[in-house]
Formats: C-alpha cells, structure tokens, sequence
C-alpha cells in the first residue's frame, strides 16, 4: 500500500468552512442583474439578424467514445469557467484564462474567431456570469500566450442600451471588427479596431449589418454582410470595409437577406450565405470586387441556418446546416469542392438537432473537419474525415470553439 | 433556451456530501485556503444559477472548482503582487506534502490529489478535470514519482 493515501488522509483533519451561505448569496447577486431589452424599432430585421447570429438548438446523436486523435494541433475550449488550450497529441490542457469571473454560461451565445495568437469573444447572455460585469454583453481579446484579456465593448445593464454583434479578428491578431448596435438610436455601426495602437473607427452603416464579418489575409480590408429591408423585403449587401478608407458596396442581391460571410485564404473569393427565409438557404461566391458571382450550394430543405468555412487551400467549403426550428432535423456537414463542383456530405447526426453546436471548422491539413455538439446524452468535440470514415470523437464533455497553432 | 431549475435542496444535499472534501482537495491543490473557499463557494454557486442544464451537477462542481483554483493560481502567479497566501494554515496540514506538491505542474498536482485524495479513478479523473484519460495516466505516472521524489522518497 503506497505510504501516499496515508498522508493524504490525513487532509481529512483539516477543518473545511461552511461556504454553503456564500454560494447562495452568489447565486441570488447573478439572478438581480439583466440587459436591456432590444426597442420595438428594430423587429424583423434585428430580430432575423439575431435570430442567425444565436446558432443554439438541442441533438440527439448516438456517439461513443472513440480514441484520442494523435496530432500536432491545439484546440482552444470553452468549458466551466475557463478558455483552454488542448493539446490533440496527449489531451494535455493549458488554462489560457479562468477564475471566478470567467464563468461562461451554458446558454450563453459565444462567439470567437482566433487569428495572429489571439482570440476575440463575445458574450451575449441575458443574466449570467460572463467576462466582465455579472448580465454584460462583452467583447474583447485574449491573448493565447499570456491570458491577458482586453475588454473592447460592453453592454452593462444600466447603461446606454447598445447590442453587440459578430466579432472578427484580423488573420495576423493585430485588429479587431465587430458590430454594433445603438437601440437608442436604431443606429448600426461597424468598429474597427487596431490593438498595438489603440486606434479605432467606427463606421455607420448604410444597413443594418447582418452576421457577416470576414478579414481578408492582409488583415487591412473585412467584408461585412448587411442588409435592409424595401418595400418589405431584404435586400443583402455585402460591403468592402478598409481599415482606413470608405465602404465600398460590391454585392447586391435584391429580395434576399445576407447571413455568414467568409474570404478564402487566398484572398481571390467571399463566399456567403443567402437566407432568403422561408426559401432554401444558398452558399454564393463572388469575385472578391464582386463582379462574378454564382450559386454552389443550395439545401435542400427549407428554413435552415448555414455556416461555412474555407479550407486553407481555398479549394473546399464546409457548409454546416442545422434546422432553424430546434429538433426538427438532423445537422449535416457538407464539403463543397470548387474545383470538381461536386458536393458530398461529410457527417449527419443519426437524430434531431441540437442545444449548442459550433460550425464545422477544418484541420489546417483539410483532411479532417472538427465540430462541436451538445447533445441529449453526449457533449464533446468530433474530427470528421473529408475522404471517407467515421467520426471520431477527440474531446469528450468540452466544445471546442477555435483551432490555434501552440502558442 | 432557459435552463430548468433544479431544486436548491438537492445541490444544498449535494454541498453537504461533497463539500467538505472538495475544499480539502483544492487546498491541496493550491496550498491557499482563500482559494479553496472561493473555488468552492463560486463553483456551487454557478450550480445553482444553471440549474438542471447541468447533467452531473457531483463531476460539475468538483471540475468547475479545480477550474476556477487553476486559473486563480495562474492569475497569481502573473501578478507583480503574487505572494504565496498563507493566510489561514490548520494546524493538522501537513505543510511537507503541500509545499511538495505545489512544486508539481497543475496538471500533475490535479491528478495526484484526485487519485490520492479523492479516490478517484483514472475515468472519473478524466471527468473531473477534463483532461484526456491517456493524460491523466501520463500525469498521475509522472506527478507519483516528482512526488516521492520530493518527499525523499520515503515512500517506495
């Protein structure tokens, strides 16, 4: 019997305080606090614009735990009250940022884009623990090294009401853009923001943005989607935004609203997402300057939320579809091939879709594609072979938001 | 889509059974009683705000509360103030065993503590922290021998 257990018994001796009131009374400060709910002036469109931006339902899939995939890569997770980095090659964490004020609520909407050794988050929670402020909607950076996290934008109850939407970081981590909301005002914004220097635009739109934001690789220039409504339709924009210039439109398509927006890596292509609710939801590319522009993808069912990502060859796109309506249908993964203009699906859930999911991202190898779900009975994070195979599940419990190189 | 309350007598129940020990672990864990009581009382707090959005709310606290120590640790350590908080010291700790263990990495100490402590297996383990099973193997292997090491391998 190792001699250890005994000494570690001995911990049994030690006094432990009642902390039972404390935590009660913790519990009861989160509860009293709330955001400002959005003005009347802003329903459908705003309402259709946070409908897309709030990617949340409930699967049910069965899945069993399947090896640990060997690799090189780190994964950045999102779990209780930590961001994480895990390693793929022995499932060793780093904690890049946790404590007590970073508590991320399981119903929170969090989004985060990694880029240049940095994350950029936002919140959005009506009354929870989040980053900063019990009740804040918060957006701001980590840093993947230090930990040290930057608060660029907060909506604190109390204050002037301002909705914050999708953020992007820059490809090499030195800028940042998000949207804005003034609901005093009805007023959109883009904020453009420079993180050595501290300089920062902010840009009024000409539209309502939708949730489109997408860098191009020289970190200089982002497409932002947006949209307005004439006549009672939606007409998509998507809008070229330098950091130091003036927006330049290059795509209209009258009738439909814009959704997700992503640059390919090599900077030659944006594809984005029509959703012309209720119609079929369709994956575009345009010529970077907009003057071409054709349909590759299109669902085949109707009411249906899109995400995309490029791989980094720019030759594929994952489209990750997931009915609007919770439980109605399973997820499904597809990987379109631009150069063979052939489409396959790559992974469907065996049941309905499902309480929180990220979009499908690729291995910086393109030969697999990494998602994470929340299901009735199993949490976790899968890998996706492209060319053939079953899922295989890498992280059991934590969802998996962002890839990064080991920092 | 709002969580269904769980009922606060069964998390209070839950705090009478496992409170005591999860504070005595994270102590062991960072050798500080302030940070043993907060990650305590935080991670039973978020249990109750989340209500039966969490399916385990035993493996919860226990992996919330080594979250919420690790990363009060490390916010520490990066401070230009960070000085060890000897605050409050029971006079039954065995302050051999706690500096000894403090010299091990988070992910060692984590694993030595919850086997040697806690009783836990290398699966529940894996649960509690979040790190993969070949992991915690990896870290339970390594943090037995840095420990004996330390402890002048009296304990063969």
């Amino acid at each position: 019997m190792d001699d250890l257990y005994g000494r570690f018994r001995r911990l049994d001796r030690i006094d432990a305080p009642d902390l039972w009131r404390e935590a009660v009374g913790r519990a009861a400060a989160a509860e009293t606090t709330g955001l400002p709910r959005p003005t009347q002036g802003l329903t459908g469109i705003l309402v259709v614009a946070l409908l897309l931006a709030l990617l949340a339902g409930v699967v049910a899939v069965g899945m069993s735990q399947l090896p640990l995939v060997v690799g090189e890569e780190r994964l950045i997770v999102v779990s209780e009250c930590a961001l994480t980095s895990v390693s793929l090659e022995d499932g060793a964490e780093r904690i890049i940022l946790g404590g007590p004020d970073h508590c991320i609520d399981a119903g929170a909407n969090l989004q985060t884009h990694t880029g240049g050794g940095r994350t950029a988050l936002r919140t959005t929670c009506g009354a929870c623990f989040g980053f900063g402020t019990a009740g804040t909607q918060w957006v701001g950076v980590v840093d993947l090294s230090s930990g040290d996290a930057r608060e660029l934008d907060a909506c604190r109850p109390g204050e002037a009401p301002v909705c914050l939407g999708d953020i992007s970081i820059s490809p090499d981590g030195t800028r940042v853009a998000y949207t804005r909301w003034n609901l005093a005002t009805d007023l959109p914004e883009l904020v453009l923001a420079d993180l050595d220097d501290g300089e920062r635009r902010t840009i009024p739109l000409p539209v309502l943005p939708f949730t489109g934001i997408s860098w191009m690789p020289d970190s200089e220039t982002v497409i932002v989607s947006a949209g307005e409504e004439r006549a009672g339709r939606l007409v998509g924009q998507l809008y070229r935004v330098p950091f130091s210039g003036d927006p330049a439109l290059i795509v209209e398509a009258e009738g439909i609203g814009l959704g997700p927006v992503a640059v390919s890596p090599d900077g030659r292509s944006v594809a984005y997402v029509t959703a012309p609710l209720p119609a079929r939801a369709e994956v575009r590319l345009a010529s970077i300057d907009g003057s071409r522009s054709e349909t590759v993808w299109q669902s085949s069912a109707r009411e249906t939320f899109v995400g995309i990502s490029w791989s980094s060859d720019s030759a594929r796109i994952a489209v990750t579809e997931v009915p609007r309506a919770q439980m109605t249908a399973p997820l499904s993964v597809h990987v379109v091939d631009l150069e063979a203009g052939t489409d396959a699906t790559a992974f469907t859930t065996d049941g309905v879709c499902c309480r929180q999911f990220t979009v499908a991202t690729w291995s910086p190898d393109g030969r697999t594609l990494r998602i994470a779900l929340d299901l009735a009975d199993v949490r976790g994070t899968l890998a996706i072979p492209v060319n053939g195979g079953g899922p295989v599940q890498v992280l059991s419990e934590e969802l998996a938001i962002g890839w990064a190189p080991a920092p | 889509m709002a969580a269904a309350v769980r009922p606060a007598v069964t998390i209070e129940a839950l705090y009478r059974e496992e409170a005591d020990r999860l504070w005595r672990a994270l102590y062991a864990f960072s050798s500080d009683a302030e940070v043993a009581s907060d990650a305590v009382a935080e991670s039973f707090a978020q249990a109750i705000r989340r209500g039966t959005a969490i399916r385990d709310p035993r493996a919860w606290v226990w992996k919330s509360g080594f979250r919420i120590a690790s990363g009060e640790l490390k916010r520490r350590s990066q401070s230009v103030y960070a000085l060890p908080d000897r605050s409050y010291v029971d006079p039954e700790t065995d302050t051999e065993l706690l500096t000894a263990l403090a010299k091990l990495p988070d992910g060692q100490r984590a694993a030595v503590v919850l086997h040697y402590y806690a009783d836990a297996s290398v699966r529940e383990i894996s649960r509690r922290t979040g790190m993969s099973q070949l992991a915690v193997r990896a870290n339970l292997s390594r943090g037995r021998k840095r420990l004996k090491l330390l402890l002048g391998d009296r304990h063969g």
